[in-house]
């Protein structure tokens, strides 16, 4: 308590009364409120959209990364399907070439059965030689890890051929780049062969590359 | 309240709710109403200028880098240099207590004017107010006693104020209070319990000035004896012959408010025989004093 009932004690010159005093009603209190609350909430909404489109975009970036391994998946399975389309052409060519040619298909039998899974053959050709007596010319490139796989390959060949009646000569064989490329000759076993042809007798002979 | 050349300044006080808090200049009101944050306080007399840090926190005042400095010269060949380099700290405003300046004298003949604000009238019409008490080139403070129709009227010397007011404004800094310590710690100890019922008298020393009153048991002021320079110097006081002539008696008590800036005289050694106890802030410092009482109303 002030003995003088005077809020304080002041020896300097005075040039207002106290209801002078400069100071806006209680009621303009608002006017800050409102703005720094409209601030801060402006704030907040601002940091509040961007990270939204931050996470917006991250999910777009994300939808759209998969979407592209799933375009590569679909291109690669195309590219599969193609090739397999292909691959069972090729087959079906094959086995039709195959049923056309019923003299080769102990040929067929014998040299590809003699295959293990060790070995892949990438090239093949069977030719036939002029002439009445069935004589071909076999190129083939195998593909193997160890050249001991071909060996056996080729022997195995020439026994599966040789039950079938038909007789496999080696006549060459070379490596390059990986690949053995076998050059032979199969000719058929008059003996072994179970075609009935054989039996019959030529009567005359006709001039030599006539028939084949 | 605003002019076109600083509607921005107008519109970030609005915003800053600076707008809505009194100038911290504005003397009517108390300066725990208007002084917010840290403010100077400067308590000047003839003989010692002190400095401090006064904060005003949602706590209250707390003060702190008290610095002393004595003055071996005129007060009007203060120098503002004299006032900052108290102050390391940038402040802009500044509580100035001007001790050992002021005469107090209690007179009966000075009517209560509750209708009028005694603050302003003592400022722009002391005549008015004070009658035949009033001496020219004097700033004046009135302390009333709540119970009888008595008044200590203090006088502080204009000139000398003018003095310091205008150094402390060439220091870059602004007043916003300026107050006799002698006022300030009279009007704390007259409102003390003790003081009021009689128990107990206040003498208080400020800047080697000393002023005693003794207070009856109906709370009317019975006598008063002030007397200027009892202490001059470390070694020289009166203060034993003065407090002689109080006329006291083994039962009278003393409160002593030691404002400090007394030379450094140690007054237990006149005090012998005498029952005293020194009044005490119980949140600051002794040094804080002139400060703490400053900042209560």
């Amino acid at each position: 308590m002030s003995l003088t009932k005077e809020a304080a004690h002041d020896l300097r010159l005075i040039t207002s009364q106290p209801s002078d005093l400069a100071v806006l009603p209680p009621w303009a209190k608002i006017i800050p409120v409102a703005f720094w609350a409209s601030l801060i909430a402006l704030c907040g909404f601002a940091s509040y959209h961007k990270i939204n489109t931050r996470i917006c975009e991250e999910r777009t970036n994300a939808q759209r990364k998969v979407f592209n391994e799933y375009q590569e998946m679909l291109n690669q399975d195309k590219n599969t399907i193609r090739h397999l389309k292909e691959q069972n052409n090729m087959a079906i060519r094959f086995a039709r070439w195959v049923d056309y040619s019923p003299m080769l298909q102990g040929i067929l039998i014998g040299t590809f059965s003699a295959v293990d899974n060790g070995v892949q053959i990438s090239d093949m050709r069977i030719e036939r030689k002029q002439g009445a007596q069935p004589d071909y010319s076999v190129d083939i490139s195998f593909r193997a890890h160890d050249g001991n796989n071909i060996s056996m390959v080729t022997r195995k060949m020439k026994e599966n051929l040789k039950t079938a009646g038909w007789v496999l000569t080696t006549i060459a064989q070379t490596f390059q780049d990986g690949t053995i490329n076998y050059h032979g000759d199969i000719q058929g076993s008059p003996a072994t062969m179970t075609l009935e042809s054989q039996y019959l007798l030529i009567q005359d002979d006709v001039k030599e590359g006539g028939a084949q | 309240m605003s002019t076109d050349s600083n509607i921005l300044k107008d519109v970030w006080d609005i915003l800053s709710y600076k707008a809505f808090l009194p100038d911290p200049a504005e003397p009517t009101l108390p300066l725990r109403n208007r002084a917010f944050g840290t403010v100077a306080g400067l308590y000047i007399g003839p003989a010692q200028m002190v400095g401090c840090l006064i904060h005003h926190t949602r706590v209250g005042f707390s003060f702190s880098n008290i610095t002393k400095r004595p003055i071996d010269f005129a007060l009007k060949e203060l120098h503002p240099e004299d006032i900052r380099t108290l102050f390391r700290e940038k402040v802009d405003d500044v509580v100035v207590i001007a001790g050992g300046l002021t005469d107090i004298a209690l007179k009966s003949n000075i009517r209560r004017q509750p209708e009028v604000s005694e603050i302003v009238m003592l400022s722009s019409q002391p005549q008015k107010l004070l009658g035949s008490n009033f001496v020219a080139n004097h700033r004046y403070s009135l302390l009333h006693n709540p119970v009888h129709n008595q008044s200590f009227l203090a006088g502080t010397d204009q000139l000398q104020l003018n003095v310091i007011v205008e150094v402390v404004k060439r220091a870059q800094f602004r007043v916003i209070r300026l107050q006799s310590a002698m006022v300030c710690a009279l009007d704390k100890v007259l409102d003390e319990d003790d003081v009021k019922q009689g128990r107990i008298f206040p003498l208080i020393l400020d800047n080697g000035n000393a002023f005693f009153t003794r207070v009856g048991q109906q709370g009317n002021w019975e006598g008063w004896r002030y007397r200027a320079k009892v202490i001059s110097s470390p070694e020289e006081s009166a203060l034993k012959v003065f407090l002689n002539s109080l006329s006291l008696t083994a039962q009278d008590n003393l409160l002593i408010v030691d404002m400090g800036s007394n030379y450094d005289y140690p007054i237990e050694k006149d005090l012998e025989g005498i029952n005293f106890r020194r009044f005490e802030a119980t949140s600051v410092g002794r040094e804080y004093l002139p400060f703490y009482l400053s900042t209560l109303n």
